[in-house]
């Protein structure tokens, strides 16, 4: 664990769907908070609400009750448009798919990111693109087509276009949940690089491989935090 | 060069977005094709005049068209003849009759008496100098070849019919006179006088006139018009249009042909959104990943409408050949389909604008776009 700070807190946060009677909190009264220069997991079984905390701490699902500060600033008190730029210029999301664009090139699917969000010129964008595909391990299928890709890699150019712009922080929803653990440990170590590198790396999980990379846990149980361990313990602990 | 994403998803998906393309096309064809028909119908309206040498075209006041005319005085003539910019001045008949058919029943022709002598400014520029010479025998006229059924007659030179109680006969065919309400006569002034015999002796339809040099010809016109306002003074490009104008709103062809293309534009916008509407909408989760990482909404409308632009540039390319192919393929069975590159320009730009309104109308799937929907 290197320089920590606290980049990412959430306080109290209270989520639930539905009204009246087939009205569920899924997430009760969560209170936690996250370092740069750590990978942190949340756990938990199924249904517990991780997602949807990952949601309220990423700035995509608006939180009942509570508060996310985020690198200094209220997450949830910004406009629409200032959390879209917030997301733009700290963010970095994976999600269970891929979701790639079918007509479109591993290399594509990392310039747009670039092109697009942050307008910078083909020059550039082209050597950063080029880095992000070796650091990937696909300098030689920037060229394929997701159909051409195995899921592992498709993963890959997932995490390389929420990674390509550096973010400070990083959000992953069950990353390695299709991928054998062959693929699954090389997209865990990519993003345990990334936040020894310096950012803030929070990821869902299911997988108990996963406990040895992590620096911090947190283990929810229906909505409520269970309490955060040391990795080594918790590994030892969440081992059958 | 790059390839746009845009292009990159049309060309994966082209299965998909073939359909969009064809309708596109298709409505573009329709629509050149159609106005490119009305186009010829109403150029030969006006064709007298665009095959005939005279450049100012006097005639009563406020005439709408050449065939509503009306007998003039000859006296007219000399309001030109003192015109310094004047070289030749000559009268010009013009005038509806009826047509006998030899073997029985009746028609309306249309007579035109001109001068024939070389320098004529009246006479068709489609009457050779053997016609001219034959056309000067008394009763001799000039038919177009393919209103020969129309007129009662079967091989055309040589035969004779009657107008107006009086004897006439074929001397000569024409090619591209197929008029839209009854054939045309051409002959000399002398028969025309004969048959027509409502026209005094000092009276002309039209009186025509040439000037040393064209580009004296729009002041004259004005100055001419001006002084004499119980004349209609029009330059031959001037009279030529109104004529045009004049059957396109009498006729209302071009009411129909309004809504044809009206009709194949709805097809074809209908066909495209709801192709890219589709499309967009089995996209959802690939754009909301791209909301998500904050990218902005308008580049991703951006791509939804540029697809709709290669959509219309793609129908738009495979219409205009085949529009030319099909004009081409009108003039071989005797239908007259003008094309001209103004004509082909509007379609583009019509098609190309229908395209990216449905681009626009597609749209709306984005706003199923939401980036919160990836966290289950
Ligand atoms: N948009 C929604 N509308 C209604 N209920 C929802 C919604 N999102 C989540 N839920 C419910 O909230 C509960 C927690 O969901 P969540 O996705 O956060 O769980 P999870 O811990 O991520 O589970 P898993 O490990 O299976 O992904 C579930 O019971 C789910 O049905
Ligand atoms: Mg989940």
């Amino acid at each position: 664990m290197i320089d920590a700070n606290v980049t990412l807190e959430g306080c109290n946060l209270t989520r639930s769907f539905g009204d009246g009677d087939t009205r569920s909190v899924v997430v009760h009264d969560v209170s936690l908070e996250f370092c740069s220069g750590e990978m942190s997991l949340l756990l938990g079984p199924s249904g517990s609400g991780k997602t949807t905390l990952l949601g309220m701490l990423s700035g995509l699902l608006q939180p009942d009750e509570g508060q996310v500060v985020v690198l200094g600033q209220d997450l949830w008190r910004m406009s629409e448009r200032e959390r879209e730029l917030f997301r733009l210029h700290h963010c970095g999301f994976i999600f269970q798919g891929a979701n790639l664009m079918p007509a479109l090139t591993a290399r594509d699917h990392l310039e747009m990111v670039l092109r697009w969000g942050e307008r910078l010129p083909w020059s550039e964008v082209n050597r950063r693109v080029t880095d992000m595909l070796g650091l990937l391990g696909l300098s030689r299928k920037g060229h394929l087509l997701p159909e051409h890709l195995s899921g592992g890699e498709k993963q890959r150019v997932a995490i390389g276009r929420a990674l390509i712009k550096q973010p400070r922080l990083f959000f992953a929803d069950e990353p390695t949940s299709a991928l054998d653990w062959e693929h699954g440990k090389h997209v865990v170590e990519l993003l345990r690089e990334t936040a020894h590198g310096g950012a803030t790396v929070v990821m869902v999980t299911h997988d108990p491989r996963i406990l040895n990379y992590a620096d911090r846990i947190y283990r929810l149980e229906d909505g409520r935090l269970l309490g955060a361990d040391a990795p080594t313990e918790s590994a030892v602990l969440g081992a059958p | 060069m790059r390839k746009p994403y845009s292009l990159k998803i049309l060309w994966h998906g082209r299965n998909r977005f073939l359909p969009a393309i064809l309708a596109v096309s298709f409505s573009a064809v329709l629509i050149a094709v159609q106005s490119g028909v009305l186009l010829g119908t109403l150029a030969v309206t006006s064709r007298p005049i665009d095959h005939a040498s005279a450049q100012i075209w006097i005639g009563i006041r406020d005439m709408p068209s050449i065939e509503l005319g009306h007998p003039i005085p000859e006296a007219w003539m000399f309001r030109l003849q003192a015109q310094p910019e004047v070289e030749e001045v000559e009268g010009y008949l013009y005038e509806f009759a009826y047509w006998h058919k030899p073997g029985g029943g009746s028609e309306h022709c249309c007579i035109i008496g001109a001068r024939l002598e070389g320098s004529s400014m009246g006479a068709v520029n489609d009457l050779s100098p053997q016609m001219r010479t034959r056309l000067t025998e008394p009763g001799a006229i000039v038919v177009d070849a393919t209103d020969l059924d129309r007129l009662g007659l079967k091989h055309g030179v040589g035969e004779c019919a009657e107008i107006m109680g009086q004897k006439v006969r074929v001397v000569g065919l024409v090619h591209g006179f197929k008029s839209i309400w009854g054939p045309y006569v051409f002959c000399s002034m002398e028969t025309a006088r004969r048959l027509l015999t409502m026209y005094g002796a000092d009276q002309y339809q039209y009186i025509l006139a040439q000037c040393k040099s064209s580009a004296d010809v729009p002041a004259v016109v004005e100055r001419l018009q001006h002084r004499y306002p119980e004349m209609s003074v029009l330059s031959d490009r001037d009279f030529s249009v109104q004529t045009r104008l004049y059957w396109l709103t009498r006729t209302r062809i071009g009411v129909a042909l309004g809504l044809t293309s009206i009709l194949a534009l709805i097809v074809g916008l209908v066909i495209t959104s709801q192709t890219l509407y589709a499309a967009t909408a089995a996209s959802l989760r690939e754009y909301a990943v791209l909301r998500a990482l904050g990218l902005p909404r308008w580049r991703i409308s951006t791509l939804v409408v540029s697809q709709s632009f290669w959509i219309g540039l793609g129908g738009v390319s495979a219409s205009v050949p085949a529009a030319l192919l099909l004009g081409r393929f009108a003039g071989f069975v005797g239908a007259e389909i003008q094309l001209p590159i103004w004509l082909l320009a509007a379609t583009i730009a019509i098609t190309m604008t229908i395209a990216l309104v449905s681009g626009l109308l597609a749209l709306r799937s984005l706003r199923l776009v939401e980036p919160a929907n990836l966290l289950r």
